[in-house]
């Protein structure tokens, strides 16, 4: 079970238009692992996570998640291997026009045809995991920026996902609130959740990835286990940018 | 004429005498040639008005009075010209002159624009009644046309670009007369159809506008996160998309009924008896210049801030719950 594969991505690149995003990415993720991909402003990190669940199509190169190839299936296919992957997005993305508890019941009730009382039942256990069971009823515009990535996340969970997708959850946050979105990711690590992080919290990178993986210009330059990684990188340009990240905390 | 009869004079034409009147009280004229009951009328009803003689030596030909007939309506004409040769032959001309004198309803004991409020009641009710109409089938026109544009089909999408862009690059003056005249060559439609047709067509195309714009202003991040959800396109615009597009799109549809109901005056060209057309029976009935103008105004005024009221009242509401 541990060593069952849940990505699987092989000779990836992604243009837009003439300019070459992604090229030539590999990588595995198994099942229950927290991989951390870190760089510079523009390294291709976020596209990168939209190419695992598609919301990019890649230019080409393969993306297996549980086996199938997501290039090559038709967008109802699409759409079911979709739910089962969650993505937290920097800018939270909750729907304005819902509550808290509308926005997590929305998915499960019409994609997986969840009667109400079990959406109910569902999101109120997992708001009361994040700790906004009191928010239920409230507006995302009403919370403040940490609450609203707890709801995000707490949106995603609610579609019982087997791997989810972090595009730097905390870097929009004010860094009093960016503790309490961390620990909730925190635990979800350590429940044994298969998530893909970009982020620059080496503190969280180090404590919960089991690898970090350092992009630049399109490609991954080195991977490694975090301690190793952040305290003695052996990549030139991943060396000069951990400097910086140290310097700048 | 004038021009010939009186030396340096320059002519100003205009089509109707309560304009030409009017101009006369501002100043704009010096003098109106006009026909003599009318005139008479005229002057009746404002002391102001002082009517001179012309004293005009007139030939025949240049009297002369034309009347219309339908082409091909040849045994209508040797009637007419028969009747004609009678009248001039037995010189009843005078005698009929008199009669219409009698006939020709000059009001000048109650001009009260109170007097007219069935005239103004109409004019409004016409003009209500083609802004709803037009409002509802615009906002149908609209949102066929608005889902053309995200059609993936690319003549679909061409087609109402085009229409979007011809109606929005043609005045809807000229739009009015067109499918009067241009749609009355094949099938004859009153003018009150003509008028609501044209107005909806052209609603629509700016109503299409407004929802493409409304669903555009949604943030991308939504669409993503739904999609990362794994909604479909359908749950997405109608649960995600739409409610936050409704919101921008109500204040803009708010201001296009409004504009409708001031745009829809047009119709008045093609006869349609709506407010201004009603205004100007009432001026030419009073021999009043300006105040059924501004009686007109008011009556517009109203509907349009009622109008702004309701739907503030609406959007206010939906605030609350956004
Ligand atoms: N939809 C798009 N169309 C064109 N270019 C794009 C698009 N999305 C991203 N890019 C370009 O791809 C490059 C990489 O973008 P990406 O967002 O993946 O970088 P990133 O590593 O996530 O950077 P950051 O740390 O700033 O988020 C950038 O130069 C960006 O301008
Ligand atoms: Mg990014």
């Amino acid at each position: 079970m541990q060593d069952k594969k849940v990505l699987e991505v092989n000779h990836l690149s992604k243009k837009f238009g003439k300019n070459e995003i992604l090229k030539d990415i590999n990588g595995t993720v198994k099942s229950g692992e927290v991989i951390c991909v870190i760089g510079p402003s523009g390294a291709g990190k976020s596209t990168f996570l939209r190419c695992l669940n598609l919301l990019e199509k890649p230019t080409s190169g393969e993306v297996k998640f549980d086996g199938t190839d997501l290039t090559n299936v038709d967008e109802k296919q699409l759409i079911n291997l979709r739910e089962r992957m969650g993505m937290v997005f920097q800018s939270f993305n909750l729907f304005p026009n819902m509550t808290v508890i509308e926005n997590l019941k929305l998915a499960p009730i019409r994609v997986k045809h969840m009667k109400d009382d079990e959406a109910q039942k569902v999101a109120m256990h997992l708001l009361d995991r994040v700790g906004l069971k009191e928010k239920a009823n409230a507006y995302p515009s009403s919370l403040s920026g940490g609450q609203q990535q707890r709801v995000a996340i707490a949106r995603a969970l609610a579609m019982n996902p087997e791997v989810m997708l972090f595009d730097e959850p905390t870097s929009a946050l004010d860094p009093e609130m960016v503790g309490e979105v961390l620990e909730v990711m925190n635990e979800l690590a350590k429940e044994g959740m298969t998530m893909v992080v970009v982020t620059h919290e080496m503190g969280f990178a180090k404590e919960v990835a089991d690898e970090v993986w350092f992009m630049a210009d399109g490609y991954i330059l080195e991977r490694n286990k975090p301690g190793e990684l952040f305290d003695n990188p052996q990549n030139e340009r991943a060396k000069d940018f951990i400097g910086k990240i140290i310097q700048n905390v | 004429m004038a021009k010939k009869k009186i030396p340096d004079a320059t002519v100003k034409g205009m089509d109707k005498s309560t304009d030409l009147v009017l101009a006369l009280k501002t100043h704009k004229i010096d003098a109106l040639g006009i026909e003599k009951p009318s005139a008479e009328a005229y002057v009746k009803n404002d002391s102001g008005l002082k009517m001179i003689p012309s004293g005009y030596d007139l030939n025949k030909n240049e009297t002369g009075v034309a009347i219309a007939f339908k082409k091909g309506s040849n045994s209508l004409v040797t009637a007419v010209n028969k009747s004609i040769d009678q009248i001039q032959k037995k010189n009843l001309t005078e005698q009929y002159l008199a009669n219409a004198g009698k006939y020709m309803k000059v009001n000048t004991v109650n001009t009260s624009m109170f007097h007219y409020w069935k005239y103004f009641a109409k004019g409004v009710e016409y003009t209500v009644l083609i802004s709803i109409v037009s409002t509802f089938f615009g906002v149908i026109i609209g949102v066929v046309l608005a889902l053309m544009r995200f059609s993936k089909q690319k003549w679909l999408r061409g087609l109402a670009i085009s229409y979007t862009e011809f109606i929005r690059g043609t005045p809807l003056m000229v739009q009015v007369l067109f499918v009067y005249f241009g749609i009355g060559v094949v099938v004859n439609i009153p003018a009150l159809i003509s008028g609501m047709i044209s107005v909806s067509l052209n609603s629509g195309a700016y109503v299409a506008e407004i929802i493409r714009g409304g669903i555009n202003s949604v943030a991308k991040g939504q669409t993503e996160a739904a999609a990362s959800l794994g909604l479909s396109k359908g749950d997405l615009m109608r649960f995600v998309i739409l409610p936050q597009a409704f919101k921008n799109i109500w204040p803009a549809l708010g201001n296009e009924f409004i504009s409708l109901i001031k745009e829809s005056s047009i119709v008045s060209i093609i006869g349609v008896t709506d407010l201004i057309y009603q205004l100007n029976i009432v001026r030419a009935d009073t021999y009043r210049g300006v105040m059924p103008i501004f009686v007109a105004m008011l009556l517009y005024f109203i509907m349009t801030f009622a109008l702004t009221r309701v739907l503030n009242h609406f959007e206010g509401k939906m605030k609350h719950a956004g």
